[in-house]
């Protein structure tokens, strides 16, 4: 059996989950903005593949990462639900289904987390 | 982590302020609907517009939206038999404002829509932001 570390999954898939999050808001904000198209994460297998190979900042100079950064997740042209005559393509109803996915999936992260975090606990004794 | 959903709350807030802007020119539309000149041949209100556009935020690295323009609408406007009336040119018409009513009313739904949906998406992200507070109680 190989081994897990669940603490690094859920952390990326918790930071995965965020960066999702952060496109959606992007894209529903700017649903009336002319041209936007919508943005969506690659899968979360594909970012946990590749992660940790991040630029890393090592002089002063270096432009780090934007705080609501999607570097090392990637971001992808979303599949559109429709197409508007300004060259938008920004569905509400589909933004609003993503942002539940994210809801439910983070939910379950952190309670998968917290279950874990109660096992260690319980190892120690009382 | 947080952090990106500290961007995301921004990313809501910027697409509040806009459609907080494009509700005031849906409402400043509505208002001057009747709006005529006051001088003889003279231009009613002519309606305005709204447009938007994303813009790249430096602090957090994500497109936030903005408004680009407010502009006037070109449209022709409705002119109306009226010779007793202020703004009457001398073959007695009167140049009405460019607004439908039924068009702005219709704008005024589209904006609320997106004004709910902007504030469900930060909302959202605060629960996520609490979620993982929550971890902390065990």
């Amino acid at each position: 059996m190989s081994e897990i570390y669940l603490s690094k999954l859920a952390d990326s898939n918790a930071a995965w989950l965020s960066a999702r999050q952060t496109l959606i808001a992007g894209n529903i904000a700017n649903a009336n903005s002319p041209g936007y198209k919508s943005v969506d994460v690659k899968p979360f297998s594909d970012a946990f593949r590749n992660a940790g190979l991040n630029v890393a900042t090592t002089k002063t100079g270096h432009i780090s990462a934007g705080l609501g950064n999607t570097n090392g997740v990637g971001t992808t042209s979303g599949t559109a639900w429709e197409t508007y005559h300004s060259g938008g393509n920004i569905s509400l109803p589909q933004e609003m289904i993503k942002a539940g996915e994210v809801s439910t999936s983070y939910q379950l992260n952190t309670g998968v987390m917290k279950a874990f975090h109660r096992m260690v606990i319980s190892a120690f004794g009382n | 982590m947080v952090d990106s959903l500290k961007a995301a709350m921004a990313i809501s807030g910027s697409g509040l302020e806009a459609q907080t802007q494009k509700m005031r020119i849906v409402s400043e539309n509505l208002a001057n609907a009747f709006t005529t000149g006051t001088t003889a041949g003279s231009d009613p209100y002519q309606r305005k517009t709204i447009t938007f556009s994303s813009e790249m935020d430096k602090a957090f690295g994500v497109n936030l939206v903005k408004v680009r323009q407010i502009g006037h609408d070109g449209a022709a406007f409705v002119t109306e038999y009226d010779p007793t009336h202020i703004a009457a040119d001398d073959k007695g018409m009167v140049k009405k404002p460019n607004v439908d009513p039924l068009l702005e009313m219709a704008d005024m739904r589209e904006t609320a829509h997106a004004y709910e949906a902007n504030m469900q998406a930060m909302k959202q992200a605060r629960d996520l932001i609490n979620m993982a507070i929550d971890m902390m109680r065990g």
